[in-house]
């Protein structure tokens, strides 16, 4: 149960810098925002174990026809003999307020934006750690969309793990999820600690990512 | 009323051939869980159960024999997923999976046996919070029923839905298409709401008019169902069909289970059938034991008579308004006599009209009537759009202002919920042609009494005019409870006598009548001075008279406090809840405050340009008066809001502000622009320097990027034509070269997406090879967009700015 959401990562995701210092009027919108969002927001998340297989396109989830195709994907399980496949969404009413607010004011909608992508992660956050109690120490969270492992999968992914009938989660004809406030992940589960690589640092897209924790 | 009338003498066996001549009278069985039972015989995860139609049929087989032997009437057909969305990549079309799923179980149900067209959702969430179209979700549906229908099966069973919007449309599709009788039902989680926030009473109001049985599937177990399921016992006038999981999933050795026995499952079967269920059998984790040890303990049981009370209600997924006293209707979306309201529907603002919506929500309407009727537009077009887009952003259930019936079919077509429409009148051609329309999708209709020879002058006439609205729609199955009447507010400046004429005959509907009332309320004062004096007085007279659905402003805080008062005295508003906690602290004359409006005292500004700076929304359109007590438009643009913003760009370049903060001073230029426009008489042309057409781009619905540009750009003196999101290539490019558009932006977020903007830049390179293309988006850079042909790459609001300004120049 996530009480409350951080303010310096929803300022970060507002395009503040880092160790930007926020006036009070700014510090009490993004906080009435954060309360309106947890209060609406009804967020879900699912997920599924998986014993995995190196093939040469990629990786075979064993007991599926599913293979998580790519190079990237491969490097994220090449310590891993299991992995995770996770789902989680803020549900449609958070899509609703961001819409909403967008339409009386695009300032408002920017931090309920930030908001909801402070808490779908913080989501996932929780989600990870409860998938990290249940089958051991695991890497981070890697997504249709990092480097070459191709959002097509969207769909694959979802089916895989009934998202649609367990939390109501969709993608569209270009796979992009709905609600939108969602994502998909693979976590692969690790034998020994081995340590927390930034994932920003193995992305393609860091050079250029506005939210890249990737030191440029 | 009931449900449950039993034909003396009549055997199962022997109705075969209808099975609406058993529903709600004799329990019918359905068989259980397919899907999870499939599982457990070789279907690998992720893989689609329907192909086991054609390459495992005799696994299908056995499982509809095993539970055509634990008693089950209806077989359920191994087709949940089998549409072209879900089997695309399967290898199979419809055209394959469904004849041979229908074969394989009409074997197993035998003679004497019916077999159910299973139908699941389609996958993918409509628009407008997903992008799936109502034309293509209902195209889906109908060929796989049409299908079904052609191969034999006795039934379509629409099942596991969870967004209202989606299960209508299944629902219209089955019943314009086939002639088979649908049951439906949707899953619900322990909150009572399904994931898209539908809730157990919008779905009985919603379904009534569509379906042969309403209920509840999935999801849950038969005693988190129960609550639901006795909600919905009190409100559906539809027999209700029951298919719970065997309990809640819970995961076991990474397998999902269910946790409640066959014995357990049927003795809490039983509590459904005491409600009175008509329909019953099992979801997920369900089993032949489960469906045996159930009508072992049912069959031959006579489905047990409910009672439902007749309620006025309307709703929209998530809202259900129930008109068992006063509801305030919002008038405010609506041209007459608006001049900006006008100029937005020509100009197709809808983010204006959505915000007339939103500040009547927020100001206490229950309800909001939707009038887009304006000569030289497409009404039927914009209220479709409107009612749509409406839908998304509040959830109060809306009123269909027409009286076109084209216009009216179209938004009760589109709208998801109950509606209400507004209006009929007494004459026998608009009646024919109206009553039908409502009769099909269920809604409430108002009725204004008045005829082809105009408005009676007595009560008692307009009371003869009601009674015959009345009588035609009950003639058409219009129930009494979903009959509005208005006896019309005419102006008291021109007919002073007849004000006390229509409070008479609201009185005389109400009580002789038994139906509910609504009237236009601030019509009364008009051409007199102070009509707030009046409106005020009237409407609380019109209370006093039983007027149940008054439409009005609620942003008129006189009105509200009549009608909160009303609530108290009424014996509504118990022990005055409501109306302490609103008015407590308050002392007359004073004005309620909500929390919000606040301003900021920290903060001391010095003139419009500081103002702009700070990003100090409120305090702009007074510094703007101000200005322009000596100042004439132009050169408040030009000398402090054009000065002001090229700061404010520049800091944000420099990095001392950030873009939250530019789209602050943006806004708080738009509050100053909208005075300016307000005084340059409905015409912005003098101040425009320019239009520009902005779109998301087709399958993309994150638009928070293009919105920002979008306020930056009419800071800058731009005139926008927003197209919105998940726009169609089509639709950008008749745009462009309509209004002959020297500058086009697109967005897109996503790489998939990004090969839609492709799609929509070649095509308007064709078709307007003049317009210059200037795209923007997360995964987009200046190669990306160069290589698909964009003229332009915008990495932010800002730079959009400097390009607009380079074109226009």
């Amino acid at each position: 149960m996530i009480k409350g959401l951080d303010e310096n990562e929803i300022l970060r995701y507002m395009g503040y810098p880092s160790g930007y210092k926020p006036d009070n009027n700014l510090r009490k919108s993004v906080k009435e925002k954060s309360e309106i969002l947890l209060k609406t927001a009804t967020p879900k998340s699912v997920y599924s174990g998986f014993d995995i297989e190196c093939t040469e396109n990629g990786i075979a989830l064993i007991g599926s026809d599913i293979i998580l195709l790519g190079n990237s994907i491969k490097e994220h399980l090449k310590f891993s003999k299991k992995c995770v496949i996770m789902a989680a969404t803020l549900g449609v009413e958070a899509d609703k307020l961001i819409r909403k607010a967008q339409i009386s004011s695009v300032s408002d909608a920017l931090i309920f934006d930030a908001c909801a992508t402070a808490y779908i992660e913080a989501v996932c956050d929780e989600t990870e750690i409860e998938i990290k109690e249940k089958f051991g120490s695991g890497n981070f969270r890697f997504s249709p969309g990092y480097g070459d492992f191709p959002i097509a999968l969207q769909k694959n992914i979802l089916a895989l793990l009934s998202a649609e009938k367990k939390i109501g989660l969709c993608a569209n004809s270009s796979d992009m999820l709905t609600p939108s406030k969602s994502v998909t992940a693979v976590i692969g589960i690790v034998n020994e600690c081995v340590m927390r690589t930034n994932k920003c640092e193995l992305c393609p897209n860091k050079e250029r990512c506005a939210f890249s924790r990737y030191e440029k | 009323m009931s449900y449950a009338l039993i034909k003396k003498g009549v055997l199962f066996q022997d109705m075969k051939n209808n099975i609406l001549d058993i529903l709600g009278k004799k329990i019918i069985f359905f068989d259980g869980a397919l899907g999870t039972r499939i599982q457990g015989k070789g279907l690998k995860l992720g893989e689609i159960p329907e192909i086991f139609n054609i390459k495992n049929p005799d696994v299908v087989r056995e499982i509809h024999a095993e539970y055509k032997a634990a008693g089950a009437d209806v077989i359920t057909t191994n087709t949940f997923g089998a549409n072209r969305l879900k089997l695309k990549n399967s290898g199979f079309g419809i055209n394959e999976i469904i004849p041979a799923a229908v074969k394989i179980a009409k074997k197993a149900a035998g003679e004497d046996g019916f077999v159910a067209l299973d139908v699941g959702p389609i996958g993918e969430l409509l628009a407008p919070m997903g992008t799936l179209s109502f034309d293509e979700a209902y195209e889906i549906f109908a060929e796989q029923m049409i299908l079904g229908e052609k191969c034999g099966t006795d039934l379509i069973l629409i099942e596991t839905m969870t967004d209202l919007a989606e299960i209508r449309v299944a629902l219209l599709a089955a019943k314009e298409n086939t002639n088979l009788p649908v049951f439906c039902s949707m899953s619900f989680e322990e909150n009572g709401h399904t994931f898209t926030g539908c809730s157990v009473e919008s779905m009985a109001a919603t379904l009534i008019p569509f379906a042969d049985a309403i209920g509840i599937n999935c999801s849950l177990g038969p005693k988190e169902i129960l609550p639901l399921a006795q909600k919905l016992a009190k409100v559906s006038k539809k027999p209700i069909i029951l298919q719970p999981n065997a309990g809640l999933p819970r995961i076991e050795d990474g397998k999902t289970v269910f946790d409640v026995t066959p014995e357990d499952y049927a003795e809490q079967m039983c509590e459904f059938y005491k409600l009175g269920a008509a329909v019953m059998g099992g979801c997920c984790g369900t089993t032949p034991e489960h469906i045996k040890k159930m009508t072992e303990l049912l069959s031959d049981k006579n489905v047990v008579y409910r009672t439902i009370i007749p309620q006025t209600v309307v709703c929209s997924p998530s809202k259900t308004v129930v008109v068992d006293s006063t509801r305030v209707i919002g008038e405010r979306i609506n041209p007459t006599g608006k001049k900006k309201f006008k100029e937005a529907l020509y100009n197709n603002d809808i983010d204006y009209i959505l915000r007339q919506g939103i500040e009547q929500a927020e100001a206490g309407a229950e309800i909001l009537d939707v009038n887009v009727g304006l000569p030289d537009i497409d009404e039927v077009g914009m209220m479709q759009h409107v009612v749509s887009q409406l839908q998304s952003v509040t959830d109060l259930p809306l009123q269909i202002d027409s009286s076109n019936a084209e216009v009216i079919e179209c938004g009760l077509r589109t709208y998801t919920g109950k509606a209400i429409v507004n209006s009929v009148n007494g004459e026998q051609k608009v009646l024919d042609k109206i009553l039908p329309l409502i009769a099909k999708y269920g809604a409430c209709v108002v009725g204004l009494t008045l005829d082809e020879n105009g408005i009676p002058k007595k009560a008692e006439e307009r009371f003869k005019i009601a009674e015959k609205i009345v009588n035609e729609a009950e003639k058409r199955g219009i129930p009494k409870e979903d009959i509005i009447i208005d006896c019309l507010t005419l102006t008291v400046s021109a007919q002073q006598e007849d004000a006390a004429e229509t409070l008479k005959a609201v009185r005389m509907v109400k009580e002789k009548l038994g139906v509910k009332t609504i009237l236009g309320v601030s019509n009364i004062s008009f051409g007199l001075p102070r009509r707030d004096i009046i409106n005020e007085i009237f409407l609380a007279q019109a209370l006093a008279n039983g007027l149940d659905l008054p439409i009005i402003n609620p942003n008129s805080e006189g009105m509200m406090k009549v009608v909160d008062a009303h609530r108290v005295l009424a014996n509504v508003d118990k022990l005055a809840e409501n109306y302490i906690e609103k008015y407590a602290n308050t002392t007359a004359g004073e004005v309620s405050v909500s929390g919000t409006n606040e301003k900021s005292s920290e903060t001391k500004t010095d003139g419009l340009v500081d103002v702009v700076i700070k990003g100090l929304k409120d305090e702009a359109r007074v510094a703007t008066e101000e200005l322009l007590k000596n100042n004439d438009e132009l050169t408040v643009v030009n000398d402090y809001l054009i000065p002001a913003l090229d700061i404010v760009g520049e800091r944000y370049e420099k990095g001392t502000i950030f873009l939250p903060q530019l789209i602050s001073a943006a806004e708080t230029v738009k509050v100053s622009f909208d005075v300016l426009k307000g005084r340059l008489s409905g015409s912005n042309a003098k101040i425009s320097k320019g239009t520009i057409v902005l779109a998301t781009v087709k399958g993309d619905i994150h638009d928070i990027g293009k919105n920002i540009v979008k306020v930056i750009l009419e800071n800058y003196g731009f005139s926008i034509i927003d197209l919105g999101r998940d726009v169609a290539a089509e639709i950008i490019s008749d745009c462009v070269k309509e209004n002959n558009v020297k500058l086009l932006g697109l967005s897109a977020l996503m790489t998939t997406t990004v090969k839609s903007m492709e799609e929509t830049i070649k095509l308007v390179k064709e078709v307007s090879p003049d317009t210059k293309i200037m795209v923007g988006g997360a995964v987009l850079t200046e190669e990306y967009a160069k290589s698909i042909n964009a003229d332009f790459y915008a990495k932010d609001a800002k730079v959009s700015a400097e390009i607009a300004k380079k074109i226009f120049e």
